[in-house]
């Protein structure tokens, strides 16, 4: 019984490697890498079918030496191939597909890696772009110092306020060849403390920038590591504009406190005094007119009360007599010109306020300086006024520049102490984009303290100017981008140099 | 009870090879035991079986080792190796999906 059941073992075990052959087939024709696998599973099961075929046939009676030599030998190579083939390859493939898988991964990890960094990168682009609306916005920009070897990394909001360009990459000595010469101590302290003892800083100060204006600027700065020399990152804010606000405000409340409560006091004073001699005289005609009237009644009434009203009579015109109508007319005097001073400072003030609101033009200087010195020479006919090397152009307001010019040959005239005051204007060759305007007098100097409040920027009670011509001419010229300098003129007088841009 | 036991002579040298190839082959089969799927394992258990009672059936017990070469050896062989052909043929299928849908951190 058992034996009439070996060859159906032996056909259903055929039936087996035919199908896994099938299965194999199939899978080679589908697969990728491991067709290597499918191609010895194949081979293998082809042997298996072609091995229990022999041997279904030997059960089935068809016997022969060869045959079972060839079905056994099958059997070996069924089982060796298999093992080294089928299941070798079948590891080599699973090695094969972990390495393919893994490399998969790395490739889509590379991938998203990439995407994430290119979402940095706009994010990034994003940020930059806020920044800079922002600093431009605030007029704020910022800079880091690496210590180490000295470089200096700019925002391009500081760029733009030191007026440096896109491939300029100044290093330390050059910011600080940028601070105004007056201020250049405080930065390099303030530094100094900052990078080797962690001290924050925050000051204000004037930079020079690459184009040549004088600006103020607001810095603050901190150390970024806890390391000596430690590398400084500092914010630093263009306050020029708040700077000029603070001056002109504090310019305009000293004439108010000082200068107009001074003339108003003249103006008061001398209409007191005016008042006072006012009082001793009560209206000399009407009373006149009536006393004389009623002495003439009186006369024709009483003889004898003809003593008393002319006694009253001469008192009236003694008083009349010690009346000044010269001191008066003074005191009137002096309020008409104390008040059209007033008038005059309070016109200016507004003229200021309005020549700043034009643009800049190109400006031929020689033909407004002429127009300008005809001007004031028909005011002051006995004034000499002279214009040399008029051939440049400017960039600028002319109207601020008219009003500065104006000012300074106007103070030139006035303060003169010669009868026949000179005033020379020298037009020089532009030097690193600047125009240099030269006004020359020959008067008794500019006073020191004048000088001194227009370079340190500000006024205190004690240390002040006497008027707004200066700031005046200081102002219109910083705003145009230029910049005012003071110097003795030799043998005696003063130079007031306006340096204003080239327009070309 | 072991009369034919120490005959040795009446082993078929050809079967004696089969047996041999199949004992060598058990050493790729136990190196790469983790990566190879069971039914393959279990398939060429099998065939070994079938390579040692070829043999055994020679020295005693013809009828049942031969039965068994013939049940468990040759049908067990060729039943497991299409089961193993079946599951390898799923097993990539799934492996192929997995790799089409990595997850996002690629782990």
């Amino acid at each position: 019984m058992a034996a009439t059941l070996i060859p159906l073992f032996d056909f259903i075990g055929m039936i087996g490697f035919l199908v896994a052959f099938g299965v194999g087939l199939h899978q080679y024709r589908e697969a990728a890498f491991e067709q290597i696998f499918w191609l010895a599973f194949v081979f293998v099961a082809a042997l298996g079918v072609l091995w229990l075929g022999l041997v279904t046939l030997e059960w089935l009676g068809i016997q022969s030496t060869l045959l079972d030599v060839f079905s056994t030998s099958l059997q070996a190579v069924v089982i060796g191939v298999f093992a080294i083939g089928s299941i070798g390859t079948l590891a080599l493939v699973e090695d094969l597909k972990a390495s393919h898988s893994k490399t998969k991964q790395e490739r889509q990890k590379a991938e998203q890696a990439r995407a994430h960094a290119e979402q940095r990168k706009r994010e990034l682009k994003q940020t930059q772009d806020l920044l800079q609306k922002v600093e431009q916005m605030a007029d704020v920009g910022g800079w880091e110092l690496d210590c180490e070897n000295e470089t200096l990394r700019w925002t391009d909001g500081a760029q733009r306020i030191f007026e440096f360009t896109a491939e300029t990459e100044p290093d330390r000595s050059e910011l600080l060849a940028c601070v105004h010469p007056d201020d250049k101590e405080t930065l390099r302290v303030a530094l100094e403390e900052c990078t080797q003892e962690g001290t924050p800083y925050e000051t204000e100060l004037r930079i020079i920038t690459a184009a040549g204006k004088e600006r103020w600027i607001h810095t603050k700065g901190e150390p970024i590591q806890n390391s000596t020399p430690a590398p400084v990152r500092a914010v630093i804010q263009d306050i020029t504009a708040r700077k000029e606000r603070e001056q002109r405000l504090m310019v305009l409340n000293r004439v108010l406190r000082h200068n107009l409560r001074n003339k108003v006091n003249v103006i008061i004073s001398s209409a007191e005094q005016l008042e006072r001699e006012l009082a001793g005289v009560e209206y000399p005609e009407q009373q006149i007119h009536t006393e004389i009237q009623e002495t003439m009644a009186a006369i024709a009434r009483s003889a004898d009360e003809l003593d008393g009203d002319l006694t009253s009579v001469q008192q009236f015109l003694e008083e009349i007599e010690a009346f000044s109508t010269e001191q008066a007319q003074d005191n009137v005097e002096e309020i008409l010109t104390t008040s059209t001073d007033l008038v005059s400072l309070s016109d200016r003030v507004r003229h200021f306020h309005q020549t700043c609101e034009r643009g800049t033009e190109p400006i031929e200087i020689g033909p407004l300086l002429n127009q300008i010195t005809a001007e004031y020479q028909q005011k002051h006919p006995h004034a000499t006024l002279t214009v040399n090397g008029a051939g440049q152009e400017v960039r600028g307001n002319p109207d601020a520049l008219r009003l500065a010019l104006g000012e300074l040959i106007e103070n030139a005239i006035i303060h003169a102490t010669a009868s026949s005051p000179t005033v020379d204007i020298e037009v020089g060759e532009a030097t690193e984009g600047r125009v240099p305007i030269r006004v020359k007098d020959n008067g008794p100097g500019m006073p020191e303290i004048e000088r001194q409040v227009l370079s340190e920027g500000k006024e205190t009670p004690l240390l002040h100017g006497s008027g707004l011509g200066l700031w005046t001419v200081n102002w219109v010229m910083r705003r145009g981008g230029g910049n005012v300098e003071i110097s003795d003129n030799q043998p005696q007088g003063t130079v007031v140099t306006l340096f204003v841009p080239s327009a070309t | 009870m072991f009369p034919r036991l120490l005959a040795l002579g009446s082993l078929n040298p050809q079967e004696l090879v089969v047996l041999i190839v199949a004992l060598g082959g058990l050493v790729p089969v136990v190196l790469y035991l983790q990566e190879t799927s069971p039914w393959f394992v279990i398939a060429y258990g099998f065939l070994v079986v079938g390579a040692i009672t070829t043999n055994v059936e020679n020295l005693l017990w013809h009828d049942l080792f031969n039965f068994i070469e013939h049940a468990v050896g040759n049908m067990g062989a060729g039943i497991a190796f299409a089961i193993a052909a079946y599951k390898q043929r799923q097993k990539f299928k799934e492996t192929a999906a997995s790799d089409a849908t990595v997850p996002e951190d690629g782990s």
